[in-house]
This record gives structure tokens, sequence and C-alpha cells, in this order.
């Protein structure tokens, strides 16, 4: 699963962070400490970390992944990573 | 009675399961345990309790009236009391209700997936901090997935949890709870505007405030289109 997207809103200096979707790699949102979760009214499950961006960037470097690019939609701001 | 009161609160949820989407959604069948409230609630309220505690709720407003001050036996005041439990029992009857006897046959499938909205649905509650009227207009929306529901369901919705001793912030999010849990749409939105008569009668006497409150669930927090397109529409 070379591939990863992590979120975060409005404020990059701060979390929630969004780390994974319902079919993301429980091992890797382990490692990350990630929580699972289903927000009332959205049909799908979320992996998140209270941490801000940057330390979640600094934990997936060290097991490999690089950031790939980075975009913002809306007042969304989303990274992509890629492992080799 | 003790065991089902009703403390107008929402149990703190988990996680439901996430309904796949195009799939056969089980209708949620009344009185299956669990919380006080919502689809699961049991009535904490019947009928037949109201006429039982009527004699005591009356009692209770003549000794109210007696430590203000006033003459219960004049003959204004006379009947006052059964009066008022009355008043006081229907502005609360809400307690009385759940969602699944309102609901559950006007649940229909629909291959329908644009907005609905029923808005200025008018609104009467009590606070529960004075138990004061507060008075406004309820806007509702929601983006369907497969499922609508009568329209005049949704002012049911309403009714059944703003007659009731409330905080509005409490109250726009039952609303959206119900609404969510009923039909599991893609979002779900509530707007309230209110008067409080508890900041126009007393303390800070601000007669021309209003207070407003929204609940956004699904897409409609989370696309800030839907949000808008609902916000848009409702206004005009």
């Amino acid at each position: 699963m070379p591939y990863l997207l992590i979120s975060t809103q409005i404020r990059m200096e701060v979390g929630p962070t969004m780390v994974g979707d319902e079919h993301s790699d429980p091992n890797l949102m382990q490692f990350l400490g990630a929580t699972k979760r289903n927000m009332l009214g959205n049909h799908f499950w979320e992996y998140y970390v209270n941490d801000a961006p940057r330390i979640v960037l600094n934990k997936l470097e060290s097991c490999g992944y690089r950031v790939v690019s980075m975009t913002g939609v809306g007042q969304t701001l989303v990274w992509c990573l890629h492992k080799e | 009675m003790a065991a089902a009161r009703s403390c107008n609160g929402y149990a703190r949820r988990e996680g439901p399961p996430s309904p796949k989407l195009g799939t056969e959604k089980p209708r949620v069948s009344a009185g299956s345990g669990g919380s006080g409230d919502g689809w699961r609630g049991e009535r904490p309220r019947s009928e037949e309790d109201n006429e039982l505690s009527l004699p005591s709720l009356a009692a209770a407003y003549t000794t109210i009236l007696r430590a203000l001050g006033e003459d219960p036996e004049r003959q204004g005041l006379l009947k006052t009391p059964w009066r008022a439990a009355t008043a006081m029992q229907f502005f609360t009857k809400g307690y009385q209700e759940t969602i699944a006897d309102v609901l559950n046959d006007a649940i229909f499938d629909e291959d329908h997936d644009e907005m609905v909205i029923v808005k200025n649905i008018d609104m009467f509650s009590l606070c529960e901090h004075h138990l004061v009227p507060f008075v406004g207009k309820v806007h509702i929306g929601y983006l369907p997935n497969k499922q609508v529901l009568g329209l005049s369901k949704l002012a049911r919705i309403v009714e059944i949890y703003s007659r009731r001793l409330q905080v509005q912030e409490r109250l726009t999010k039952q609303i959206a709870i119900a609404i969510t849990e009923a039909l599991q749409p893609a979002g779900v939105g509530v707007v309230i505007e209110a008067t409080h008569m508890c900041m126009v009668m007393r303390g800070v006497q601000k007669m021309n405030s209003k207070t407003a409150t929204s609940t956004m669930l699904g897409v409609f927090r989370e696309d800030p289109k839907t949000r808008e397109e609902f916000l848009t529409l409702i206004r005009s």
C-alpha cells in the first residue's frame, strides 16, 4: 500500500489530522496512534490523530513515506505521501 | 417510572454501524432498549401519569401562588392552579411521545437525492433554566439517501423535542440526530432562530435580541457548497 493521504482543516499548526480511511493498513494506523471513528451523519469511517500534521509527517518519514505533493481544497490541507 | 424518567439528553455514541449505500435499510424498531431518548427511548410519561400527577401539580401551583404573596382563594385565581398544571403538562407533552411513534409509517423509499427543505416551522419551547418560553422558527434541510420522510413529520419531530424543558443548542442537535437516525441521509442541516423570554422579560431585558443555533451533519458539515445552498434557500 504505497500511497497515503493525510489532511487537516483550517490551521496546519494544530490537529486533528485525518490519516486514513476505512481500508487503511491497521498496523500503520496503530503506529500513528490513530483512532477510527464514524462521525454522526457521515457514511464513511476515518482514522484521525490529535497531533498536528507536522508530527504525523515526521512519524511517517521514519517508516519510509515521502511527501509527493500537497494541496489545499477549500479550507482543507492535504498531503500525498508515497513509500517505495 | 423512575427508570424511564427522561433527562432529555442523548446518549454519547461510540460510532454507529455505517450503512452500506444501496442496500436495504432495516426500519429501526421502537422500544428496543437503550438510551432514554430518540428512537430507542421509552416514553417517560403517559396520559395516565398526567391524570395521576395533576392534583399534586395543582397543589404545587397553589403553594407557589401563596408564596408569591397572592390569595389563591380570590375569584380570578380559584381555578388557576388546575389551569396552570394542565398548561404545563401541555408545554411538556414532548415527554409523552417518541420519534418511533411518529415516524415509522412515514418513511418512503424514493429515488430522490436532491435537497429537501422545510423552513419556518414555528417552535414553542420552555427554557429549562427559568421555565419561561422561548419562541422561534426552525429550518430543516436534508439530502435524502433513497429514503424520504413525510414533510409534516419533520414538524412533528420539532414538536416532540421542543415541547420539553429545553436548551436551544440541545434542541437543535436532537432534531438533527433524530432525522439522521431515521433516514440515514447524506446530510442534515437544522437552523433555529428564537427569542428567549428569559432575556426579554428579565435579566438583561433585551427585547430585540435573537439566538440562532445550527447543527450540520454529513455533507452539510463536510461540503461548503451544500451548506451554502441550504443557508441561501432558508434565507430567501
